[in-house]
């Protein structure tokens, strides 16, 4: 009879507490319109400077002539040997910085002590241009590849680290008491604890550190000039290419803009 | 025995700057016994030594009023911009709706290496280095403008409606005191993405700031210099950020 | 400041102690420091006579506060332990479910602890400590959150699970209804610093059902405590006062 009672408050039927998928909102079509306009005035605005011959003969290109260049450079091996080695450069400083600081940064939050005086000196140098740091990254390990790898790892590592610590800081004491009361240890409470309970903030942290990390890589593609869409970007302006230059500007661009939709994409879908 | 928790953070601000002062004389031994070579890391006595020279040879103190100045111009730009855009779109439902999602795309992009484009159509100066900065900023400080526009509380909407304020009116006296912190809290984001764009731009092109200062010791080859530069760079932007949010600080609690 | 002073006590096995106290008497200190949660103190815990420093095997906690884990499903939540002593899977599903079912949850296995009522997270909690198998069972007012109904419906079913598995068990209570309800003994304990104030042995037949309740002998018990208890429970209020006092001033 007490079992009875006890199941009576909330519905008997367990399955009823299955929420049933919600429904898209439907796009609305004057949002689309007014995006279109907005695209086709700024086309023509600019179509009409280029045409304008206020500017010195061909620093604004005219559209026909970028499109020209990018079905050129698409078509080009060349483009995607460089392409591919961006790609490489930034995803293994995302992982390497990552995966650095969301240990980091969840070890040092769970130990009171070392936390409280270690996190501070990150904190510090995070807002700090990571760019100064450069010259000391091709110091130790000179002007290929490895070094870029190494100025994409610092910069995507300070972001996750400020968010990984921050997170874990903020995970429910009586969790970790749980934890500790069921005598685990610490790799078991990460891994029962501290990752579910952050992974919107390790998410949210792994789309900034993409970021910075795309940023940071092409700037140093861009100092140390020998491979990537850094060097094309260089290379295009050093030989007054413009047109090219405003090419690859323009497919690196949609680049890090798809990887950052991406990245939304699956944080949706991981919320669910 | 516990501490009190004000004495316990002094405690561990004091274990902090032990813990750097440790790490600094570990790299002045390894430097020092020639663990570590002394052409690839200098030793922090000489990299601290070096900013006197920087002051005086390099103008140290011109190169960071440059910086900081680029910056503070770049910004007012950028809120000349940011703030009139976001409280449009935030008065424009549909436009809101059309391009509130661009900002925060513009936002996460990466602005800053458009700079040869502003490189060749405004050439090599200082010209380029605001308007980069000034781009890199309009974004966040438009969309906190839109988020603090819309964080009016119905009521006073109503309020204002039934006094039948004018548009005027109502802009002036209802949604920019109301939008006001998170605007600064925009700012507060802009100052620091400005700044490290133009440092980064500027270590790229030499355009006379703190970070042509740090390429030009690393090209001629003086490390102590260079070192130096480069913890004086750090140093100028926690001293930035510590008074930026100083100033947020005392600013709202007005 | 000091939370606890001369706190002396002993549970025999298959005992069902409660510790009853004012608010602020330091109760959930002493519920820490038995479950090894804290350090610091002047004293030992033993159990079997040998010295215990840190969480043990042998003690299993329920908390206060909510504390299933979100993201995991009742049945994950309830087999935890068993998952970080390395039971395999099936086999720690299957007792999860005899666990669940003992706490009147059968059917729930698969929701998420957002989906149920406060009680029955707490029936999950109280589930998942159960299946450590501890030999002793500290509770640290795993009731205080629920309405007086569900509390009375979960007190008789924790009591039958106790006295079906002859669990030790010290239950830290403000509740004294609920501690005459459960307990062999009941330790009244004082305000601020906690010390024991008195020890009052509960001699009510068992099963100890909400229709024993009524009897005189129970109200006997609840009055005894109550008499012990309302001194120190004032202390608790005059001291609250003044401190609202001070600060307003």
């Amino acid at each position: 009879m007490a079992d009875q009672a006890m199941s009576a408050p909330v519905p008997a039927d367990p399955k009823a507490l299955v929420r049933p998928p919600r429904p898209r909102a439907p796009g609305d079509p004057r949002v689309l319109a007014a995006r279109v306009a907005a695209v086709v005035i700024l086309a023509a605005i600019y179509e009409t400077l280029s045409r304008s011959g206020l500017f010195y003969q061909g620093i604004i290109p005219s559209l026909v002539d970028i499109a020209a260049e990018l079905v050129e450079l698409l078509t080009s091996t060349e483009f995607y040997g460089h392409l591919a080695v961006t790609v490489f450069e930034v995803v293994c400083g995302v992982l390497l910085g990552g995966l650095v600081g969301l240990t980091l940064g969840i070890n040092l939050a769970a130990s009171r002590r070392a936390g409280d005086v270690l996190h501070p000196i990150f904190l510090w140098i995070a807002p700090t241009p990571k760019i100064v740091f450069l010259p000391i990254i091709m110091l130790l390990f000179g002007l290929d590849i490895e070094a870029k790898v190494a100025k994409a790892s610092v910069s995507a590592f300070f972001p996750v680290f400020v968010a990984s610590f921050a997170g874990a800081r903020q995970v429910r004491p009586v969790l970790l008491n749980v934890m500790a009361s069921l005598n685990a240890s610490r790799a078991q409470t990460v891994r029962h604890v501290y990752l579910p309970a952050m992974t919107p903030v390790v998410i949210g942290a792994v789309r900034l550190a993409l970021g910075v990390a795309i940023v940071g890589t092409l700037l140093a593609e861009i100092k140390m000039a020998n491979a990537g869409l850094g060097f094309l970007i260089i290379q295009s302006y050093n030989f007054f290419r413009i047109p090219e230059m405003y090419a690859v500007l323009a497919i690196t661009f949609t680049l890090a803009l798809a990887a950052n939709a991406g990245l939304d994409r699956l944080a949706e879908r991981l919320r669910r | 025995m516990t501490l009190r928790p004000a004495s316990r953070r002094a405690q561990n601000r004091l274990a902090t700057w032990g813990v750097i002062l440790a790490l600094g004389v570990a790299l002045q031994v390894m430097v020092e016994t020639g663990a570590l070579s002394r052409y690839v890391v200098s030793p922090p006595t000489e990299a601290l030594g070096s900013l006197g020279e920087l002051f005086v040879e390099d103008r140290l103190a011109q190169v960071f009023l440059l910086t900081l100045g680029m910056t503070f111009v770049a910004a007012a730009c950028a809120i000349a911009v940011g703030v009139p855009l976001g409280l449009l779109l935030a008065r424009v439902e549909l436009l809101r709706r059309s391009f509130e999602s661009w900002l925060g795309a513009a936002f996460s992009a990466p602005l800053v290496l458009l700079y040869p484009l502003f490189l060749v159509i405004l050439g090599r100066g200082l010209g380029t280095l605001i308007v980069m900065g000034a781009l890199v900023g309009i974004a966040p400080i438009a969309l906190k403008t839109i988020e603090g526009a819309r964080s009016i509380p119905p009521v006073l909407e109503n309020v204002a409606r039934s006094m039948n304020m004018t548009q005027g009116q109502r802009l002036r006296l209802l949604v920019i005191p109301a939008a006001l912190p998170s605007v600064f809290a925009g700012v507060r984001i802009a100052l620091i993405y400005i700044l490290i764009n133009i440092v980064a731009i500027d270590f790229l092109v030499s355009l006379g700031g703190l970070g042509s200062l740090v390429a030009a010791t690393y090209d001629r080859y003086d490390m102590p210099a260079m070192y130096g530069s480069i913890l004086f760079v750090i140093l100028t932007s926690i001293a930035f950020f510590t008074l930026i949010e100083a100033g947020e600080r005392w600013l709202t609690r007005r | 400041m000091t939370a606890l002073h001369g706190v002396d006590l002993a549970v025999e096995e298959g005992e069902f102690v409660a510790v009853i106290g004012p608010s602020g008497c330091g109760k959930s200190t002493l519920f820490s420091i038995i479950g090894g949660l804290l350090d610091g103190y002047d004293g030992s815990v033993e159990i079997d006579g040998r010295p215990v420093v840190g969480p043990h095997r042998d003690i299993g906690m329920v908390f206060q506060e909510e504390s299933t884990f979100p993201w995991r499903t009742a049945l994950e939540n309830v087999a935890l332990p068993l998952q970080l002593a390395g039971v395999p899977k099936k086999e720690r599903e299957d007792r999860a479910r005899e666990l669940i079912a003992l706490v009147g949850l059968t059917g729930f296995e698969d929701a998420r602890p957002a989906q149920l009522s406060g009680g029955m997270r707490q029936r999950i909690s109280i589930a998942r400590a159960f299946a450590a198998q501890p030999r002793i069972m500290l509770m640290d007012e795993p009731f205080g959150a629920l309405d007086e109904q569900t509390r009375l419906l979960l007190c008789d079913k924790l009591l039958e699970i106790c006295q079906a598995m002859k669990q030790t068990t010290l239950l830290i209570t403000h509740n004294i209804t609920e501690a005459v309800q459960m307990s062999d003994r009941v330790v009244v304990m004082s305000y601020r610093p906690g010390t024991i104030k008195s020890v009052i042995d509960i001699d009510l037949p068992r099963p100890r059902t909400s229709e024993a309740l009524s009897s005189a002998a129970f109200g006997g018990y609840v009055g005894r405590i109550w008499h012990d208890l309302r001194e120190e429970a004032s202390k608790g209020m005059a001291a609250a006062e003044a401190g609202a006092r001070k600060a307003r001033a």
